[in-house]
């Protein structure tokens, strides 16, 4: 997604999210948005850098894709995907790491600084990253395994969402 | 004019320096937070060097060229 429409997406949501100038008066509403300004604004900006210091490649990878690889000398290849966790899948094995710079960061920035010391660090980034194994159903070509993870992630998350939605009235009589 | 980016919450702090008078206090502020930031487990890259020069880690002020980026400790999530 190009930045400009990241931006109207993010826009939009905020509009929707607060339609009326006037519900904005609200302190917890003006201290929300005020966050979520920042953090859009820091996700612009970390995008910028990110693209700049993909080598063309990758910035076509992510460009089409949403993720890029990166390759790791005598590991082989690996997937970075836009996900704050076990966002690092080797290509060969389908195991994925987790591992990112300590304090909060946008998710443009984990990628880079994953990518980076990936490329030229690698030891640094295994030697405190947690690992586990992906666990998908079924043979799956190497190429489509990074959108499979994706994808089993974000229908987990949606069915969790659904649970989650579902609301039991209490009775009167029963309440503490 | 070279560029030392330190990756944050805001995405990333700037500071800008060379090596002639002007940018003195700049360089010197700089070089103090960029053997901070390593001394505290923080590592640096060299990014964007042109002609095709992949990034490469950098370990002395000195040798910074035009972008360096400095990543804060890699923590296991």
């Amino acid at each position: 997604m190009d930045l400009g429409r990241l931006g109207r997406v993010i826009g939009g949501r905020l509009r929707r999210a607060w339609p009326r100038r006037e519900a904005a008066a609200d302190p917890v509403d003006r201290l929300v948005l005020a966050q979520l300004s920042a953090r859009t604004a820091a996700e612009v900006r970390a995008r910028k850098l990110l693209l700049r210091t993909l080598t063309p490649v990758q910035r076509e990878e992510f460009e089409l894709r949403g993720y890029f690889s990166v390759q790791v000398a005598k590991r082989g290849r690996f997937w970075i995907l836009p996900s704050t966790v076990f966002n690092v899948l080797h290509a060969e094995t389908g195991t994925s790491y987790c591992a990112g710079p300590r304090g909060e960061v946008p998710l443009s920035d984990l990628m880079l600084a994953q990518k980076l010391m990936l490329e030229n660090d690698p030891e640094a980034f295994f030697s405190v990253a947690n690992c586990r194994a992906e666990l998908l159903p079924g043979p799956i070509r190497e190429p489509l395994y990074p959108r499979r993870v994706l994808q089993a992630r974000w229908s987990s998350s949606a069915s969790r969402a659904r649970w989650s939605g579902v609301l039991i009235p209490p009775r009167g009589n029963h309440l503490p | 004019m070279k560029i030392l980016r330190v990756l944050d919450s805001s995405g990333d702090r700037v500071m800008s320096f060379d090596d002639t008078e002007g940018t003195a206090l700049a360089r010197a502020q700089a070089r103090s937070l960029f053997e901070r930031m390593l001394a505290g487990g923080s590592t640096a890259f060299k990014v964007n060097r042109g002609a095709g020069e992949p990034d490469q880690k950098a370990t002395e002020f000195s040798t910074l060229e035009n972008e360096t980026i400095v990543v804060p400790r890699i923590v296991g999530g």
